[in-house]
């Protein structure tokens, strides 16, 4: 892995993603991997700029400073913030919510790096149109049998497969069947 | 490729590699076409069936190197993209591909059953195998027949008259690139097939 990752997470504890994402191949403990356990358990200390982890669960601006402190000490390629939807309790007020948002999307996007937002499906109306790309993760029910999807909703600047297409998990991470159909509700 | 029936052969003409012939038939009318065609390609096929027609087949010893894909066994009927996914990574050696579509299409509802053969009819002309499928055309409408007809490069189809105690089978070729031909008599004895003379 030569690109440099900085993982936060607001709901697993690291402790339980580690062992989760090794049993998928990842390893967590990887040294260009940084994991930063924002989730609001466990002991309070600082994680990074001087901001408490409790800070980072209930202020969208606090963590887009901490991210930006990080960035500048760190050449980061791939963030990831796992998942949107804690962040988006923090502000009530949907035009607020977006307008930091989008603050924190054009401070992030100066460092060059790419994020990777996670977010249950239907939970993020807003975060869409902002965003350059949306792959949505389904689970459909056919007969009694649950089958995964994969699918590409946007990807700006470029063309892209419609198509669900179905994955599966694997102990070698996602594999997805990128030339096959569903054949679901066909 | 050839089926191994001769009359039928001659009937059908040269079959190229991608083509994908669809047997019309009646119930298990013409089985032995299937299996003729397999024994005459056995260390090239690769057959998709179910549990109880891969315990009947595997009993045939001239067919014993062929490749099964089980419903149920390999791959859930819910999981087709799996089955379509084997086709595309069986090796470019395997020169014929045998599905036989009865079992989906009570499952399925035909329209589903047609994307999934089309989709294989696909497979089979960018791998170069030859694709032969069995369907029972009482499961389904003239329309959906003729959508399934129209995804393969051959069609055969095979009809069943019953007069009082007498039984006429007949069969034909529907569709191919050499032309269509009228019906010729089908006989059926101790899993021989003859493709007699001409009727009407």
């Amino acid at each position: 892995m030569e690109k440099k990752c900085l993982y936060i997470t607001f709901e697993e504890p690291i402790s339980t993603l580690k062992e989760d994402m090794s049993k998928f191949g990842f390893d967590l403990d990887h040294p260009n991997i940084k994991l930063v356990d924002a989730t609001p358990v466990g002991e309070k200390k600082s994680i990074f700029a001087d901001v408490l982890y409790e800070e980072f669960a209930t202020s969208f601006e606090k963590l887009t400073r901490a991210i930006s402190e990080e960035l500048k000490a760190e050449n980061y390629s791939r963030i990831v913030i796992d998942p949107l939807t804690m962040i988006k309790l923090t502000i009530i007020d949907e035009l607020e919510y977006r307008r930091t948002f989008m603050a924190f999307l054009k401070t992030i996007s100066k460092y060059n790096a790419t994020i990777l937002f996670t977010s249950e499906l239907g939970n993020s109306d807003i975060e869409e149109y902002l965003v350059s790309g949306v792959i949505e993760l389904k689970v459909i029910e056919e007969r009694g049998k649950a089958l995964r999807g994969i699918k590409i909703i946007k990807f700006r600047g470029s063309t892209f497969d419609e198509e669900i297409r179905p994955y599966r998990i694997t102990n070698k991470g996602i594999e997805v069947y990128h030339q096959e159909v569903l054949f679901h509700g066909v | 490729m050839r089926l191994g029936v001769p009359k039928l052969d001659e009937l059908l003409g040269e079959v190229e590699p991608g083509s994908t012939i669809l047997i019309s038939t009646i119930g298990e009318l013409g089985m032995e076409i299937v299996l003729d065609a397999l024994k005459e390609n056995k260390e090239k096929a690769v057959v998709f069936v179910t549990p109880r027609l891969k315990k009947r087949l595997e009993k045939i010893k001239e067919i014993e190197e062929v490749i099964y894909l089980t419903l149920g066994e390999d791959f859930a009927p819910q999981e087709l993209f799996k089955v379509t996914h084997a086709m595309r990574e069986i090796p470019k050696d395997h020169l014929i591909g045998i599905f036989f579509l009865q079992p989906l299409l009570v499952f399925y509802p035909p329209e589903t059953v047609h994307r999934f053969f089309s989709e294989l009819a696909n497979i089979a002309l960018e791998r170069g195998f030859v694709l032969m499928s069995m369907v029972d055309k009482r499961l389904l409408d003239k329309k959906t027949l003729a959508i399934f007809e129209e995804s393969a490069t051959h069609v055969i189809d095979i009809v069943e008259v019953v007069e009082g105690f007498k039984i006429t089978r007949g069969i034909r070729i529907k569709k191919s690139s050499h032309g269509v031909t009228g019906f010729y008599k089908l006989e059926l004895t101790k899993g021989e097939v003859t493709v007699g003379e001409p009727l009407g």
